[in-house]
């Protein structure tokens, strides 16, 4: 179907030999045949097993940690609690480093950071685990933003007067202005629950000292930050801290930030001087969160009658619980994009982050987007029904063009968001469907889109955003691509070895790729804000441009044209050869050609070795308002998805019967790659949508951390998607690329939602949309018509 | 998850011999889908020393037919059940209860004993030990129940007393349904319960010592048409919310043999007999079914927030009915 979509077609990437194909991923033989090392499978001689010391309240003051019984037990090496370790608090966000690597004062949630216990064995752990004693001064806690801003409510923080945490207030434009131009104004109040990431492998780090330096493996996004963070807390140089990671088993945006793994490894193996292993078990991925907010969003807008957005005033609430993490960015974030994706000029937004005391929240696959997405694509549909518009045509009118600046100051260079909507609109069948489907039956749609990359650093450097560096073997057969990219599973390595191999002219089958390692690899600054495609994008494919520049100087020398019948006699230029798949040719006279191989091997005899290095840095972005630097970016992706559902009238059950994605991509480099990030984000939003949701007691307590209880879809809950790609190019992306990973997320959450609400009549507004609260919403429909009709 | 001895017996008598032997420390261990997960999570207080491996006692996996109905060996496989010939012939809500449950991995190590044993999923009886400690309860045998001031949307509608859980065996509502009795073995030797006596406010039939020997469903009645259907949040791999089996019989279009059972909604699978006796003699027009459905959850106490499981249960009732009308594959 793509195919046949011919009105744009920005992109030449049928004449690239490895760019634009589904090659066969890097790591595919390691995984499919369990070759590949994930951190459990590491051991090493001597090596401790650890576990943290949980609180057992949800806010209380420490009085006393007993260890001694623990102590004794045979097997024990280590206890360590605040007294043994430095008393630096760290986080995300410089402006709010408020987490210790174990509580000093107070615990702020059920499950928080205590201490740690090494031993021998993980039998020993458990059991030591069992014999600490901590007395508390239980104090009042809150759970909700509602209770955490009640006048008197407890405070959590010194720091965070009325528990607020991050406060934002932004205006561009004019919003009474444009209150004054409105033709109709309407508010919708909606609200996103919290919800958990959801991957396989629990966090686990294994630290172990060697004189001064310290190497840490571990399950992170970030090598860099990692190290950055590491080295701060621990008053060390960055370069005495080594990090490693072996295979991740999927991040979602959970395994950015320092986990209390990652510093009690440090900590633990310091004191005892062995390798030491801190391993979460499933539910501890719950206790340390960093998944979803939940929020509490309303917005009011006013449109003309042709439902061109005149002004959007945004306010949203989010649950923040324990501590800030990423969770200052995820507040911008629920605004900085909304007029990315819809072109109005006159915006005000507020955010209110509050801290409560439960597991703190982060960042979760399209960051701080898919709650607001949710709520903002819910509104639009009530606004076109308002004023009698089918959704899609409004969001046609108010999608925003390539080539434009954004009222908060982001320059977007392509997007291609109208024609998404009228592909996705053509294959679904929409204006068949809209409005004509039986009732139980619905459509909808809804839009999103991501960064590719953050404009900046997460603390204040002048460090490139990513360096990419090649090497070619002395024989020249082979080449190695370093990068602390981290692939967590979306393909980074298979997609930066594609770059490489295109880049350079070379095999794509010849090359290895070496990341994820700060002593072998070159800066990035990791999979984060769907950035690496872009950016260490770059970083390879200056490094192979390097190399192909160094492989042309030296073939000229090296190649002759034929004196007779030759396309020119004389001495070869390096411009006038050109390098793809392992051999080098005369442009003119592509016969003449010699292997890639047989010229880097010459090279490295007149040289040395053949080395090529690339830079990146995004350079000043747009933006100058407090908090620009959450959504600057330098290029923007965006996309439409349509859901088709089927609603059990009787018992509220929801099923996705269809979905069509269109993404506004740039170039794709691995079409197959980014299919199956589409289908991931439909499973990961349907399954937001309809089932998942972090269930906590009146203690605090959680009730579902487990995949029983915390219901993700399976295959079997998918329906059917038809993944789309529109031909578009990115100025700012090498070959043109965008992102895909995180904005596919995005739309998915409000086209279901717009879906059920065109099934059943009736406007759900909190997430999930279980079964029961579907039901609830039929049933006062019900009466509410009975009432109508008396 | 803390070490223990695992001893494997080759026959049921060796089996009620060690568990006698063992004086409470051990615990029988078959497929494993549920006691390993509550061996790790730790969420009982007492933990066994010793796991008692029944697999290894030989042909105990039966499904046999005989002259008065169907015996199933405690260790036949949910997988195995689900595909019977036998079972599907006769007994086809059996058949759909025990395909409803899990994924095919699960099914494939999964017992029919095991089944019926499992511990409830009540959330606060299955809190981990690892975060904070296990929650003790009236189940656990100190405190009172968890859930009657907490978030009980899973829990009972019914004959819950102090203890709110349900049980969440699918099987066994289809084994109510079929009238099926369960043998037990024992210390001081052989017993027999019906399916309905199995289940305890708090447990189930089980004494220190005991074992499943075996299960009798007796033939049903000629002509009977069985439905189970179970409603879950995520299709599969999922607990029920509520279950429901019917089984009817007609003769000329009037109903003979009426039997309606309930799963999760109560400790044990639950017969509602009023609702079974309004439907005999009747022609099963729509609006009775629906009227057998309103009766059959007449009875039902909601807590705060479950009162969402008797719209389900009565839209399961009316809907096992009408398939039990229309399901031509289960007709004999």
């Amino acid at each position: 179907m793509s195919k046949e979509f011919s009105y744009l077609n920005l992109n030449k990437s049928a004449s690239y030999s490895y760019v634009g194909k589904n090659l066969k991923r890097v790591d595919m033989l390691d995984k499919v045949t369990g070759r590949g090392k994930y951190i459990d499978d590491l051991k090493f001689s001597n090596m401790l097993y650890a576990k943290l010391i949980r609180s057992t309240e949800a806010h209380a003051r420490i009085i006393n940690i007993d260890t001694s019984e623990a102590e004794k037990l045979p097997g024990v090496k280590a206890i360590i609690t605040a007294k043994d370790v430095p008393s630096i608090k760290y986080g995300l966000s410089p402006a709010r480093y408020d987490e210790n690597i174990f509580c000093t004062d107070t615990v702020k949630y059920y499950g928080d950071k205590i201490g740690a216990i090494a031993a021998i064995d993980e039998e020993t752990v458990y059991k030591a685990l069992k014999l600490i004693k901590v007395e508390y001064e239980v104090l009042p806690a809150v759970f909700t933003p509602a209770e955490a801003a009640k006048e008197g409510a407890p405070q959590i923080f010194e720091e965070y007067p009325g528990n607020v945490n991050t406060e934002i207030h932004l205006e561009f434009g004019d919003v009474e202005k444009g209150r004054q131009e409105a033709y109709h104004i309407r508010t919708d109040r909606l609200s996103g629950q919290r919800t958990l990431h959801g991957f396989i492998e629990p966090h686990c780090t294994i630290a172990y000292w060697k004189g001064k330096r310290v190497h840490v493996q571990s399950t992170h996004q970030s090598v860099h930050y990692l190290q950055h963070h590491i080295a701060r807390i621990f008053d060390m140089k960055e370069g005495d801290v080594r990090v490693t990671l072996p295979y991740v088993g999927g991040g979602f945006g959970g395994k950015v930030d320092i986990s209390g793994t990652d510093v009690a490894a440090v900590a633990l193996s310091k004191i005892t001087g062995q390798p030491v292993k801190v391993f979460f078990d499933l539910e501890e991925v719950w206790l340390n969160g960093r998944g979803r907010h939940g929020m509490d969003m309303k917005y009011t807008t006013g449109v003309t009658k042709e439902g061109k957005i005149v002004f959007v005033e945004a306010e949203v609430i989010l649950d923040g619980g324990a501590y800030s993490g990423l969770g200052v960015a995820t507040s911008y974030y629920t605004g900085s994009l909304l007029n990315v994706l819809y072109d109005f000029d006159n915006y005000k937004f507020d955010a209110y982050r509050y801290v409560t005391n439960l597991p703190p929240c982060g960042a979760q696959r399209g960051h701080g987007q898919p709650h607001p997405r949710y709520a903002f694509e819910s509104h639009l549909d009530h606004i076109a029904e308002d004023l009698g518009m089918d959704p899609i045509d409004i969001r046609i009118v108010n999608a925003r063009k390539a080539n434009t600046v954004t009222p908060n100051g982001y320059e977007v260079k392509s997007y291609y968001l109208k024609e998404a909507n009228e592909l996705a609109r053509d294959v679904s069948g929409w204006k068949e469907k809209k409005g004509k489907l039986p009732k139980g039956r619905g459509i909808g749609v809804g839009n999103g889109g991501f960064v590719t990359g953050a404009g900046f650093c997460m603390y204040r450097t002048d460090l490139p955003h990513s360096i990419g560096m090649i090497k070619i073997y002395d024989d020249g057969t082979h080449a190695i691509v370093y990068t602390q990219a981290v692939d967590i599973g979306q393909g980074s390595d298979t997609v930066l070895v594609q770059m490489a191999a295109e880049a350079m002219g070379f095999p794509y089958e010849d090359i290895t790729i070496c990341t994820r390692d700060s002593d072998l690899a070159t800066l990035d600054y990791g999979a984060y804000a769907s950035r690496q495609t872009l950016m260490a994008g770059w970083a390879v494919k200056r490094a192979g441009e390097d190399i192909k520049k160094k492989i042309l100087i030296q073939a000229a020398e090296m190649l002759k044209v034929k004196e007779d019948g030759g396309y020119r006699s004389g001495k070869l230029m390096p411009e006038e050869l050109d390098c793809k798949e392992g051999y080098v040719f005369v442009k003119q006279e592509p016969a003449v050609n010699i292997s890639f191989a047989e010229v880097a091997r010459a090279y490295f005899v007149k040289h040395g070795v053949l080395v090529g290095r690339g830079y990146y840095h995004p350079g000043k972005l747009g933006g100058s308002h407090k908090g620009a630097a959450v959504g600057t970016s330098p290029a923007y992706s965006s996309a439409t998805q349509i859901a088709e559902v089927e609603v059990d009238m009787e018992t509220g059950e929801t099923k996705v019967v269809g979905t069509w994605d269109v993404h506004d991509s740039g170039c794709v480099v691995n079409p197959q790659l980014l299919h199956g990030q589409v289908h991931g984000a439909f499973s990961m939003g349907i399954g937001e949508t309809i089932w998942e949701k972090v269930v906590f007691d009146e203690k605090g307590k959680l009730l579902n951390g487990n995949f029983a209880e915390y219901r993700m879809p399976t295959a079997l809950d998918m329906p059917h998607v038809e993944s789309l790609v529109l031909d578009t190019f990115e100025p700012n992306g090498p070959w043109g690329v965008k992102e895909v990973g995180e904005g596919a997320t995005t739309p998915t959450l409000g086209c279901v939602a717009n879906a059920v609400y065109d099934a059943i009549g009736v406007r759900v507004t909190d997430l999930p949309l279980t079964p029961e609260s579907i039901w609830r919403g039929i049933k006062e429909a019900e009466k509410a018509k009975e009432k109508e009709g008396k | 998850m803390r070490s223990f001895q695992h001893i494997n017996v080759f026959t049921l008598e060796e089996a009620v011999s060690v568990l006698k032997d063992s004086g409470g420390k051990a615990q029988v261990i078959a497929g494993g889908t549920d006691i390993i997960g509550v061996l790790k999570e730790q969420i009982l207080p007492d933990y066994p020393e010793i796991l008692l491996n029944i697999k290894a006692i030989p042909d105990l996996d039966y499904i046999k037919k005989d002259h008065e109905g169907l015996r199933i060996g405690p260790l036949a496989k949910l997988a195995g059940l689900a595909k019977s010939p036998a079972v599907r012939e006769k007994y086809g809500a059996l058949a759909q209860a025990a395909r409803s449950v899990g994924s095919p991995q699960i099914r494939n190590m999964a017992t029919i004993g095991g089944n019926l044993c499992q511990e409830t999923r009540c959330w606060y009886y299955r809190y981990p030990h690892s975060i904070g400690g296990r929650l003790l309860c009236l189940r656990k045998g100190s405190g009172s129940c968890l859930a009657v001031n907490g978030d009980n949307r899973y829990h009972a509608l019914f004959d819950a007393r102090r203890c709110f859980a349900a049980c969440p065996s699918d099987v066994a509502v289809a084994l109510l349904l079929l009238g099926a009795e369960i043998n037990i073995l024992g210390i001081g030797g052989k017993r027999t319960v019906y399916l309905q006596d199995f289940f305890h406010p708090l447990g189930n039939a089980l004494e220190p010592g005991e074992i499943i020997g075996g299960i009798h469903i007796p033939t049903p009645p000629v002509g009977a048409k069985q439905q189970f259907l179970k409603f879950t949040l995520r299709k599969p791999i999922d607990f029920a919310v509520v279950s429901a089996a019917a089984l009817i019989v007609l003769d000329g279009g009037i109903c003979t043999e009426a039997r309606i059972a309930l799963g999760a909604v109560a400790p044990g699978p639950r017969r509602f007999p009023e609702a079974e006796n309004f439907l005999k003699g009747k022609r099963l027009e729509t609006n009775v079914l629906e009227k057998a459905a309103g009766i059959a959850l007449e009875g039902a106490k909601p807590l705060s927030k479950n009162g969402y499981k008797i719209e389900i249960a009565k839209t399961l009732i009316s809907r096992a009915l009408s398939a039990c009308l229309e399901n031509e594959s289960f007709n004999h």
